[in-house]
């Protein structure tokens, strides 16, 4: 997939609760809505809110079922989600290595 | 806390969920214990009767207390799904978790001058704390309590006691361990209040 700087990706993705929303889901292939209020720490309205911005990006994908005879709903990343995060990392190290890159050239010279 | 290693804390803890919750672990810890207890020149010549019931109550209770301890995550916790890392993981055990007891069988029988499974078994507690994410020294510490047995036959313990000390060694380890692992989790996905005050 071609991917290139998207301003509105960034600006979504930046946000801290939307950010670890995304590194949680990045690091399984889904997690239920109580998982990831326990990671974040939001609320169920601020969870829920924050949930469905990232779903009309595309980022991820909501499924109600049932364990037993009690309703779960599992979040998992789509594939456009985990390719926006791999991206925001990539920008994120990129950054940092040319700050580091600036610091060094400012102590040399 | 920067929010970088809070971001890092929280993908390891997802990437390995199950390997995290370490109530699972505290009743095997006790049942090792316990036969380990049976195990001992103590329990030698008392009818083999009551040691073999007091295992059996000792099994039968280690698995009704993982299977509410898995409920217990479950609905307090969550849901993670992680199927092709558990797989993996799981494969390894399913796997190591024979040799180290045949190597344990062995020591038993062989009598050698050291006690080679407390080394192994020191590795294997090493590695898993390494393959599943790291970040809880207390595996480390319990890697280091089983590599010190490995010497003791050299000092005159003798092999009775050995595998009974060992057999006490780790599973007060596996216990500990899976309290602190247990800890570790709630440090880092602490409960929340809702909306309404109530804690999750």
């Amino acid at each position: 997939m071609e991917l290139r700087f998207d301003p509105e990706s960034t600006r979504l993705l930046h946000e801290p609760a939307r950010l670890m929303i995304m590194t949680v889901l990045g690091a399984c292939q889904s997690a239920d809505f109580v998982f990831l209020q326990r990671a974040t720490g939001l609320t169920k309205g601020n969870l829920s809110s924050h949930l469905s911005r990232l779903e009309e990006a595309g980022y991820v994908q909501i499924t109600k079922q049932f364990i037993g005879k009690l309703p779960n709903t599992q979040i998992g990343l789509t594939e456009a989600g985990r390719a926006a995060l791999e991206q925001h990392w990539k920008q994120l190290d990129d950054l940092r290595r040319q700050g580091d890159q600036l610091r060094q050239q400012q102590a040399k010279g | 806390m920067n929010q970088d290693r809070r971001l890092e804390e929280v993908r390891r803890v997802t990437a390995f969920f199950s390997y995290w919750q370490g109530l699972r672990l505290v009743p095997l810890g006790f049942m090792l214990m316990v036969e380990g207890l049976l195990l001992s020149p103590l329990f030698e010549g008392k009818g083999l009767g009551v040691g073999v019931i007091l295992l059996g109550v000792v099994v039968a209770t280690v698995l009704f207390s993982c299977v509410i301890a898995a409920g217990y995550y479950r609905s307090a916790y969550g849901v993670v799904r992680n199927p092709a890392t558990n797989r993996r993981l799981d494969a390894w055990l399913v796997l190591f978790i024979p040799l180290l007891a045949l190597l344990l069988a062995l020591d038993a029988r062989l009598e050698l001058p050291v006690f080679i499974s407390g080394l192994v078994w020191a590795g294997a507690a090493w590695l898993y704390e390494r393959a599943t994410g790291g970040g809880r020294r207390h595996w480390r510490l319990l890697a280091l309590a089983l590599a010190l047995l490995a010497p003791l036959p050299l000092l005159g313990v003798s092999p009775d006691w050995m595998m009974s000390l060992f057999l006490g060694v780790l599973g007060l380890g596996y216990a500990a361990c899976g309290m602190l692992d247990h800890l570790e989790l709630t440090r880092i996905l602490p409960p929340v209040k809702d909306d309404d005050g109530t804690a999750l």
